[in-house]
């Protein structure tokens, strides 16, 4: 019992000391000339906006944006740090992390607790996958009374519907479940089981490509500007993000990363690129 | 639809098995300690100290673990702010462990007092009155029969915290679990079930060895007590 008892000792002494180094590393890393920034990353991942390579190194246009900002803002170092998106608002309320980015729409709670970036850095385009054959859905107005795929009941597409449902009187008949498959989701329609599915537009492409069922692109219903999200305290920070991001949409280099990842200028009107439509289907 | 590859799948969540290996160990070592601590207090009847940990035992008990893990990530840094303690920079495998111990260590705890009170009374009466020290009858005659009854509760514990590890994931340790998730991600939701079974092997696979490993203890204690 003694000699177990000894090693149970050193190792817990083994495990503080591990864990106390982990800390003390990464407060010596920072500059001290540098303000450290902690940015929250989403590990609900969402290519092409944010997702993974094979060694777990996040990737993708939300982190070309911020390499740009690193650039644009030599006084900060920004460090990143992954969670899940809930616990991350969290987080950022908690004062655990400084701002949030994983393309987020604007929702009116949280911009009561939260700061938004006033400049969108990109556009998402949301938009409703109809069955090949329909031909009536084009808006959010077509969808009272229709049949919607279950979707997740938080995040920016929940709130589009929610937010419309707030103004209309004719209300869209929401369902929601955890955890939604988007392949199952297309298949459904494709079935004409449900009658639409709401989700982006680069969504939409990716997977359409894979599993090609029988469905086509009802209409963009909107062009929803992408914020990153601050703690409250952060207003210089927000504004020295702003001037940051509106330089770079001046230089064009937004504009490069919507076309080197879309194909498409996302800063463009929403009618030019619904005029496009045919252009942003998938071809099969 | 693309073919599966499996090997490929697998070995990318095995990746991350090291670190759910770690999760474990450690919140297991720490969470016996936290264990025999609190089930001592119990058993000895402590004045003021049993209220406090019955109350504790209690709130782990009737409170969701996601929202402990919680408590300890979020609330718990706050509360220490408050005596100008700053935790926040700590590294969230810390958060982890030590959400995983307090839980894993009330189960323990409770686990472990059933053990003792396993052992009938009779026999430390009967140590006592040939003249054995009470520290010398816990660890002849208590202490051996106590571990030897609640090796089938521990398994269950053990398993248990295995498959708690896999809550890491929401506050952004990415762990086996957190792999299938972003694997899923990557992939835009496709192919979900293969990763979901893969996974799934992964942690039974663990929940075996860790059986058989406490069945063969088990076995071994009981050998010289079989008729």
């Amino acid at each position: 019992m003694i000699i177990s008892k000894k090693r149970i000792f050193i190792l817990l002494c083994a495990t503080c000391m591990l864990l106390t180094a982990c800390h003390n590393n990464h407060r010596s890393n920072t500059n001290t000339h540098k303000k450290e920034v902690k940015v929250a990353l989403s590990a609900e991942v969402n290519p092409p906006y944010l997702y993974t390579n094979k060694k777990n190194e996040f990737i993708g246009l939300d982190m070309e944006y911020m390499k740009l900002l690193e650039h644009k803002l030599p006084q900060y170092d920004f460090k990143y740090e992954v969670g899940e998106e809930e616990s991350n608002l969290v987080g950022i309320g908690a004062g655990k992390f400084d701002m949030d980015i994983n393309w987020f729409f604007k929702t009116p709670e949280r911009e009561k607790q939260f700061l938004y970036q006033d400049v969108p850095y990109s556009y998402a385009l949301p938009m409703l996958v109809v069955n090949q054959n329909n031909k009536d859905i084009h808006s959010l107005d077509d969808l009272p009374g229709k049949k919607l795929t279950p979707m997740a009941p938080s995040g920016g597409l929940y709130s589009i519907l929610s937010e419309y449902n707030k103004h209309h009187n004719d209300k869209i008949d929401i369902d929601t479940i955890q955890e939604p498959s988007n392949g199952d989701n297309l298949k459904m329609v494709s079935q004409q089981r449900r009658d639409a599915m709401l989700l982006n537009w680069n969504t939409y492409q990716a997977i359409q490509s894979q599993v090609k069922e029988d469905v086509k692109i009802g209409g963009i219903v909107k062009k929803e500007p992408l914020h990153i999200v601050y703690n409250k305290k952060h207003d210089k920070l927000h504004d020295d993000i702003d001037r940051a991001t509106l330089e770079l949409k001046k230089e064009g280099k937004l504009q490069a990363l919507s076309e080197k990842y879309f194909d498409i200028n996302v800063f463009e009107d929403l009618n030019d690129i619904n005029s496009k439509k045919s252009q942003l289907e998938v071809q099969r | 639809m693309q073919s599966v590859n499996w090997l490929d799948l697998l070995s990318q969540v095995l990746q991350q098995l090291p670190i759910t290996l770690l999760m474990i160990v450690t919140s297991l070592i720490f969470a016996l300690i936290l264990g025999f601590i609190l089930a001592i207090v119990r058993i000895r009847k402590i004045k003021i100290l049993t209220p406090i940990v019955r109350l504790y035992l209690s709130f782990i008990r009737s409170t969701p673990l996601l929202l402990q893990l919680f408590l300890v990530y979020f609330a718990l840094p706050q509360l220490l702010l408050l005596v100008h303690i700053d935790i926040n920079h700590f590294s969230r495998l810390f958060f982890v462990i030590l959400a995983f111990t307090l839980h894993t260590g009330a189960y323990l705890s409770e686990i472990i007092r059933a053990g003792y009170q396993s052992v009938d009374y009779r026999q430390i009466e009967a140590g006592l009155s040939i003249g054995l020290s009470y520290p010398r009858i816990l660890k002849e005659i208590v202490i051996p029969q106590a571990l030897r009854n609640s090796i089938p509760n521990l398994t269950t514990q053990i398993i248990e915290l295995v498959k708690d590890t896999s809550l890491a994931f929401t506050i952004g340790i990415i762990d086996m679990m957190g792999q299938v998730k972003l694997i899923i991600g990557n992939n835009y939701g496709l192919g979900m079930l293969e990763v979901y079974i893969v996974i799934s092997i992964v942690y039974w696979a663990i929940a075996l060895i860790i059986q058989g490993t406490l069945a063969l203890i088990d076995k071994r204690s009981q050998k010289p007590y079989r008729i």
